[in-house]
């Protein structure tokens, strides 16, 4: 019997992966995050809790919330896209940033990439 | 998205500046960067202090600080008492403590228990001696099947659990973290606390694997 089996109910593939040589950081097997935007995400979230501007609690239900409307289907990998849509949100929420003003910010980036016009 | 992919070799340094040729922005980048750069207007947070936030847990923080908890009380009795009576006490003396560590619960694996961790609400882990969770531990399918067919996804990480063995699944909340003291493996006697470290792995400390002996 070989020691890793086959995932049969859509375990995600990552599990066969991760499962196979337990990462301890520096064997260089897993990434912490897969890109440096959500490392700053990760990191404004800690920057502002930190700050006091909300409690690990309520960041915890805002995340909680965002994983649970994104269902069954929700495999681990998108896992920074909604944390970072939690965020935006609680930090709405706890008006530290107008919504309206996050958005011109945005658009503003976007033309200055020569994004949409 | 995988690890392997375009956005990869923006990993390095000078990713934050726009080269004449670089890629357009995805949209999660130009969130992000709104988020922060309108944050950072406003005095609410330092980008300094994000660097170091971000450089501590891709660095610093990790299962190799876990491992080093397990190594010390396979090789110290009193303190393996101390752990399972007081983990997050335990764990501050050798130095982890911090963002969901603050009431960590160690729970020890034995020849009549296994335990496992899970968050079934969204991904609590302790961060200090663990790290920040792998994408499995997040996944939909993990935090619900471990609480509702433990034994059927231990097998699917390839840990059989005799029958005589009772299995116990830990949700992690907010407020409350777990970590698994696992079994020493057999053939470690007189073995250092560097040498044991090196043998504890991630997954045996959330519990969907044992440490096997050491190869001789």
């Amino acid at each position: 019997m070989s020691d890793r089996i086959e995932l049969p109910e859509g375990l995600p593939e990552a599990i066969a992966q991760a499962g196979q040589d337990a990462a301890l950081p520096g064997d260089g097997s897993e990434l912490v995050f897969n890109s440096p935007w959500e490392a700053k995400a990760f990191a404004i979230v800690l920057a502002l809790h930190q700050q006091g501007h909300y409690s690990w609690t309520e960041w915890a239900q805002a995340l909680g919330g965002e994983i649970r409307a994104a269902g069954d289907e929700d495999d681990g990998t998108g896992y920074y896209l909604l944390w970072l849509s939690a965020a935006e949100k609680l930090i709405a929420s706890k008006a530290l940033v107008d919504e309206s003003e996050l958005l011109a910010r945005k658009q503003a980036l976007e033309v200055a990439q020569g994004g949409p016009a | 998205m995988s690890a392997g992919d375009d956005n990869h070799h923006n990993d390095d340094h000078d990713h934050d500046h726009q080269h004449a040729n670089s890629r357009p922005l995805s949209d999660p980048e130009l969130r992000v960067k709104a988020l922060e750069s309108v944050l950072v207007d406003k005095g609410l947070i330092d980008p300094a202090a994000m660097d170091a936030l971000i450089e501590n847990y891709e660095t610093r923080v990790g299962p190799h600080n876990g491992a080093q908890v397990v190594a010390h009380a396979w090789s110290d009795q009193q303190y393996r008492q101390r752990l399972l009576e007081d983990g997050t006490k335990a764990i501050a003396e050798l130095g982890f403590s911090g963002m969901e560590g603050e009431d960590m619960v160690v729970v020890e694996n034995s020849a009549t228990v296994h335990n496992v961790l899970v968050c079934t609400l969204c991904s609590c882990y302790p961060w200090p001696t663990l790290g920040l969770p792998p994408v499995w531990y997040k996944s939909a399918p993990y935090r619900s099947r471990v609480i509702s067919e433990p034994r059927k996804v231990l097998k699917e990480f390839g840990l059989k659990i005799g029958d005589d063995v009772e299995v116990r699944v830990w949700d992690s909340t907010a407020e409350l973290r777990y970590m698994v003291l696992p079994e020493r493996p057999p053939g470690t006697d007189g073995m250092s606390e560097e040498q044991l470290a090196a043998l504890v792995t991630r997954d045996a400390m959330i519990g969907v694997s044992l440490i096997p002996a050491p190869k001789i």
